[in-house]
């Protein structure tokens, strides 16, 4: 039946995609570290797509149901993370894991109306959910025509069904007696759309798993390693299938939404790209936990605003009169004096030092601090992800991490990290 | 007036360096600035202007954190008093501004004092947790002071082939030296293995290669060398003085030029004081080394950046025996801040007077015989400031 939104004129071209999952893969769930948030998982998805993208994106989404801030807003911290912070329309959506999908509907919209090229950030840190994984995958979105892919959207849904929620202000979740959610749930809505062959994302994975069998769908090889990505999952399945078609639907809460994906030129490369990060060798032992007791930082909200480009841009300042490239940023250069300094981003990549493992600051029982000579010029001194060990001589890649919740706020920062496995 | 050579340092006294759970820190300014006072023959009333040295009175819930302090503890007023802060160079800052006031003319005898009471909390809970917790919420977190020059350590045994066991010396080494020094805060020998089997603080030190967290007082009664010719029982000259200061205190670890093999701002305030005391062969010249030994590496790098060895060398010096008790050029006989311990502001009022004793012949079982030239070094930041100290016989 098709309705207004089920239209060719609501399509969308994929222009590039990424997948991002964590360092760690403990009995087929992703594990990300006690550091890392949907922010940080969001804006690692980001960057490989930001840095081939050919200009900015215009609007920038963030799509995820474990927000670091549930008000106040997240997505202005990954506008920074990802360099797009200033004149950026910067949404999130929160509910559901169907909100990828309703990103994807968004964008189409916002390319045809405008042609504005649309990045959608989807990323997942579970709270403990068993059949949860944590990740994220962002996609780049323009207007019909062209890309690696075009997505149609189809048809949407919004009806009272409770399979697994979260009553404001509870810290657990419910759900619904399983065979309530077979019958009524994702499983029901996915026969009424009649979908041929559907990749099903559902927040329950048994089910949406035991009804995408039942309907021909491809089976779900993102689940089976990782977990559900939460709000991640359905762009994890749309990148990992982009070089042939698709029909994606999710189904969570009662609200619902199904996309059509078809292949183009280059779909294979992303798919690729997607592929050898599902299939890159991970630790399977749980990540370090952080104990966060005994720090009890100090905090500046005029502060980390003032230094957010020297926080979350991870920006230096490239010199004029010594060419040198200075981090933090300095007011006056301490090579040769000149004031004359222009913003610059350092290089996310390095090469270590000199290193410690450190015992006595108080987080965790040590803390890894290195010393890195970054590739475009500078320095980076700043701790180890936890779980890693690093070198002098070693190639390392500088993430985003959340770093502590001083007064009340989370404060992003840059860690070290071990080179990715090429 | 300059400083160097005319300006002399006439009392001095220390406060045993430890952890003083009977005492606060004001009685411990009290007894340092009033036996450097005795040690001078003067009446306090006779002292003109007073200058104090505290780093961290955030430790002691802000006493100390001005001059006020000094009239507080041993009834100075109304009198001129200010407090000094320059890291961990902070004491030797306050003998630097005492020396000053006296070369300025402003005052005939000045007092200068560092105190500072580290051990009302825990080791771990005192500078570590200051800096780990009120520190710069981004840029300074993960780091500790061990942590620091721990990656000094690892960056100079990778470039120089320098052995764990060569760090772990420096440790034995001013133990040892410390078994005649009744003020210091350790006064037992350790071995080696003692060192390497220490509980880790920051690879590759462990405890036993880090200075403890002690509390202690220091104080000299400075005057123009004119003065002490004339009035003076005993006294020594400040030679050379140099202060440097090269960095923030958030710069030098991603300073692009840093090597991490020594502290350019050592060789910066090195060269002011030989330039003042004539120095050319700091080794030959000079008959003892006060240095900040805050970490066993650091005692290997001070001693190259001070010039008594090449770069790199530092180790082979060690090893050779020249810089122990009884060695050419010993190096920290105290037994260094390993073994008294390092109260931030003490300690480079607590070096001058180690030196100016030997100076004087009057450091007992650790006198080194013959002594007329000595140098004190600190390091603060790490690497963004150093002073360096010549202090020599009278004329």
């Amino acid at each position: 039946m098709p309705g207004p939104f089920d239209s060719t004129s609501t399509s969308v071209s994929v222009l590039d995609g990424s997948l991002l999952l964590p360092a760690s893969v403990v009995r087929a769930r992703a594990v990300a570290g006690g550091d890392e948030d949907a922010l940080t998982l969001a804006a690692e998805a980001a960057f490989p797509v930001l840095a081939a993208a050919e200009r900015a994106p215009d609007v920038l989404v963030l799509v995820t149901t474990s927000p670091p801030y549930d008000e106040g807003g997240s997505v202005q911290a990954l506008a920074e993370l990802t360099g797009l912070a200033g004149d950026v329309l910067a949404l999130e959506l929160t509910s559901s894991l169907r909100d990828g999908l309703t990103a994807v509907r968004l964008a189409a919209a916002l390319a045809a109306a405008g042609g504005a090229t649309v990045l959608v950030c989807a990323a997942h840190r579970s709270r403990g959910e068993k059949d949860a994984g944590d990740g994220a995958a962002a996609l780049l979105l323009a207007a019909a025509g062209g890309g690696v892919a075009t997505l149609r959207p189809g048809p949407v849904r919004a009806e009272e069904l409770r399979d697994r929620w979260r009553l404001a202000g509870e810290a657990g979740r419910d759900e619904g007696d399983p065979s309530f959610v077979w019958d009524e749930g994702l499983p029901r809505v996915a026969r009424e759309w009649e979908l041929e062959g559907p990749s099903l994302v559902g927040p329950v994975a048994r089910t949406a798993a035991r009804a995408e069998r039942a309907l021909g769908g491809p089976g779900d090889e993102l689940a089976a390693a990782v977990g559900v990505i939460g709000a991640a999952h359905p762009f994890g399945r749309l990148l990992l299938g982009l070089d042939r078609p698709q029909v994606l639907a999710a189904v969570a809460g009662g609200l619902g939404e199904a996309l059509h994906a078809d292949p183009g030129p280059g779909a294979e490369a992303v798919a690729a790209r997607a592929r050898a990060v599902l299939a890159a060798p991970r630790s399977d032992t749980l990540p370090e936990p952080i104990d966060w007791a005994r720090l009890t930082p100090y905090a500046s909200g005029p502060r980390s605003r003032r230094e957010r480009r020297q926080d979350l841009r991870l920006e230096g300042s490239r010199c004029a009169g010594c060419s040198r490239l200075v981090f933090p940023p300095p007011v006056t250069c301490p090579h040769c004096g000149s004031r004359e300094l222009a913003p610059e981003l350092l290089a996310r990549s390095g090469t270590v030092v000199t290193e410690t493992r450190d015992h006595a600051y108080p987080v965790s029982r040590s803390t890894g601090m290195a010393v890195v000579e970054l590739d475009g010029g500078g320095r980076f001194y700043g701790q180890v992800v936890p779980s890693a060990r690093v070198a002098i001589g070693d190639r390392v890649r500088i993430v985003p991490r959340r770093l502590h919740d001083g007064g009340g706020a989370a404060q992003y920062f840059w860690k070290l990290a071990p080179e990715a496995v090429a | 007036m300059p400083i160097a050579n005319e300006v002399a340092i006439i009392g001095s006294a220390t406060t045993a360096f430890g952890v003083h759970h009977d005492r606060g820190y004001l009685e411990l300014l009290a007894e340092a600035a009033f036996g450097a006072v005795d040690d001078a023959g003067l009446d306090l009333g006779r002292i003109g202007s007073a200058w104090l040295g505290t780093a961290e009175p955030g430790l002691t819930g802000l006493v100390g954190d001005s001059g006020g302090a000094v009239a507080e503890a041993i009834g100075f007023a109304p009198r001129p008093v200010t407090r000094v802060a320059n890291f961990c160079c902070t004491g030797m800052e306050a003998v630097r501004a005492a020396a000053l006031d006296v070369a300025a003319g402003e005052h005939e005898l000045v007092l200068a004092i560092g105190a500072e009471k580290m051990r009302d909390v825990t080791s771990r809970g005192s500078l570590v947790a200051r800096t780990a917790n009120l520190t710069h919420p981004t840029i300074a977190k993960g780091r500790t002071a061990p942590g620091q020059f721990a990656l000094l350590a690892n960056a100079y045994m990778g470039r120089w082939g320098t052995s764990r066991e060569t760090l772990a010396r420096v440790a034995v080494k001013n133990h040892e030296h410390a078994t005649r020094n009744p003020k210091a805060h350790f006064r037992s020998p350790i071995t080696v293995e003692d060192v390497l089997a220490a509980p880790l603080v920051a690879e590759p030190f462990g405890t036993l290669d880090c200075t403890p967290t002690t509390d202690g007082a220091a104080a000299v009664v400075l005057a123009s060398v004119e003065w002490a010719r004339a009035n003076a029982d005993h006294y020594v000259v400040i030679r050379g003085f140099g202060l440097a200061v090269t960095q923030g205190y958030y710069t030098t670890f991603f300073d692009e030029t840093n090597d991490f093999l020594g502290f350019r701002v050592t060789r910066e305030a090195a060269a002011v004081a030989y330039r003042q005391a004539g120095i050319t062969e700091p080794r030959a010249q000079l008959d003892l080394v006060e240095c900040h030994d805050c970490f066993t590496v650091t005692e290997l790098v001070n001693t190259e950046d001070l010039g008594l060895c090449g770069r790199g060398e530092g180790g082979a010096l060690l090893e050779s025996g020249a810089t122990a008790f009884g060695g050419d050029i010993p190096v920290n006989v105290s037994g260094g801040l390993q073994s008294c311990g390092h109260p931030v502001g003490a300690t480079g009022v607590r070096m001058i007077a180690e030196i100016g004793d030997h100076v004087l012949g009057r450091a007992g079982e650790r006198q080194v015989e013959g002594a007329r030239l000595g140098l004190a070094h600190t390091l603060g930041g790490p690497g963004a400031v150093s002073t360096v100290c010549v202090v020599g016989a009278a004329d």
